[in-house]
């Protein structure tokens, strides 16, 4: 960059060019001269903003915080899916396609899904699919059977909880629950444990963990 | 004001999705980008759309932001101020009455900034490179920085043709930089 690009740079960031368009280097530049400038912005004198102010972020971040999530969320799995049982592969794909075509039209009805994936990534080990409209969860194991002499366990830990909730152990088939109720952003685990589940009431040997995703 | 740490820490914990976080850090930071933006908008409602976009924005880049490149406050303030700029720039805004504003209430604070919530030294630096360019030239960028004057505007100011002010604003930010970059060199060790 030579010093009329740096000086284009420093028009930018004054405001009396566009940014939109920018190169990666001329971003740089860019962001530079804002961070040179910035004690100015120190002067500022504070003032309280009206109270609906944090209301309107809210909805905003609400809105959009799920579908964000799971993006992020779909790309980190799709690394992951292979090698998983076909009922886990039919709902991963439909997690993709979801994912793909993001809602334009919201409907009353959200769908969120969970997929609870091995902490070394070697796989998955539990789908749950939440159909708010129903109050269905659909737990749907996707892993191998756990070694001889221990079992499985499921676990819920919602956002901002401190201490996860057990959900008994882990299924052998699908089933549909009731009694889970989860939001964006909780987070499901399981866990190795002796026989018969956790003697403390908390997970023994956590394995694998995913958070809930809208995917609509 | 809230110590740089503290919004370090906020800003790792939004980057993973901690909406608590969020809320704890819109209530540190929320007036000063208010402050921020309403210096540029001249309007409250312009300066709350322009807050909002500047809150989203946090919310969505806080996984991108390098406390190795810069403090969390000015960072964000710098996102405050461009969100404001956007703003004005499609909207337009209000005609400044007062007139009287040559930019020396942001100088003066310069040398000040102990108290800032990102630290002085390059407060200080800045102060005083701004304090050897010639009083049009540093007015200029001041004012174009912190209010948001176009060189249109600039120019009605100073009654001087656009591209006048342009070679002065540029002769201005390249003395700025070569002095910014001595100072640098200085403070190393």
């Amino acid at each position: 960059m030579n010093a009329e690009e740096d000086l284009d740079a420093a028009e930018r960031a004054l405001g009396h060019a566009p940014r939109f368009g920018e190169k990666a280097d001329a971003r740089q530049a860019r962001e530079a001269w804002e961070a040179r400038l910035a004690p100015l912005l120190d002067a500022a004198e504070p003032v309280a903003p009206p109270d609906s102010l944090w209301q309107r972020i809210e909805t905003v971040i609400g809105a959009e915080s799920g579908q964000v999530i799971a993006l992020d969320q779909a790309r980190a799995q799709t690394r992951l899916w292979k090698g998983i049982s076909g009922v886990a592969l039919a709902a991963a794909a439909a997690l993709a396609i979801y994912v793909a075509v993001p809602a334009t039209t919201p409907t009353e009805a959200a769908q969120y899904v969970a997929v609870v994936t091995a902490d070394d990534g070697s796989g998955t080990g539990l789908i749950i699919q939440f159909d708010t409209a129903s109050g269905v969860a659909t737990v749907i194991p996707a892993g191998a059977s756990p070694p001889d002499g221990s079992s499985y366990e499921m676990w819920h830990l919602p956002q901002g909880a401190t201490q996860p909730v057990s959900l008994g152990l882990l299924p052998q088939d699908p089933v549909a629950r009731t009694t889970i109720t989860a939001g964006t952003g909780d987070l499901f685990a399981i866990s190795l444990e002796p026989p018969g589940g956790s003697p403390t009431g908390q997970p023994t040997q956590p394995l694998y963990h995913g958070t809930v995703v809208r995917v609509e | 004001m809230p110590q740089a740490d503290d919004l370090d820490e906020l800003l790792l914990r939004i980057a993973r999705g901690d909406r608590a976080a969020f809320r704890a850090l819109y209530q540190s930071m929320s007036a000063k980008l208010f402050g921020v933006t309403l210096r540029i908008c001249r309007d409250k409602s312009i300066a709350e759309d322009a807050t909002q976009d500047a809150f989203v924005e946090i919310w969505r880049k806080a996984k991108d932001f390098d406390g190795a490149r810069g403090a969390p406050g000015a960072w964000m303030a710098v996102i405050a101020r461009n969100k404001a700029i956007d703003q004005i720039r499609k909207r337009g805004r209000a005609v400044l009455v007062t007139g009287g504003e040559d930019g020396a209430d942001v100088l003066d604070t310069l040398p000040d900034q102990k108290a800032a919530v990102d630290g002085g030294v390059a407060g200080l630096a800045l102060g005083q490179c701004l304090g050897r360019l010639a009083d049009r030239e540093k007015e200029m960028v001041v004012l174009a920085y912190c209010e948001g004057l176009s060189r249109e505007e600039l120019s009605e100011r100073y009654d001087a043709p656009v591209n006048t002010v342009k070679t002065w604003l540029r002769r201005g930010l390249a003395a700025l930089k070569a002095c910014l970059d001595g100072e640098e060199a200085r403070g190393r060790p």
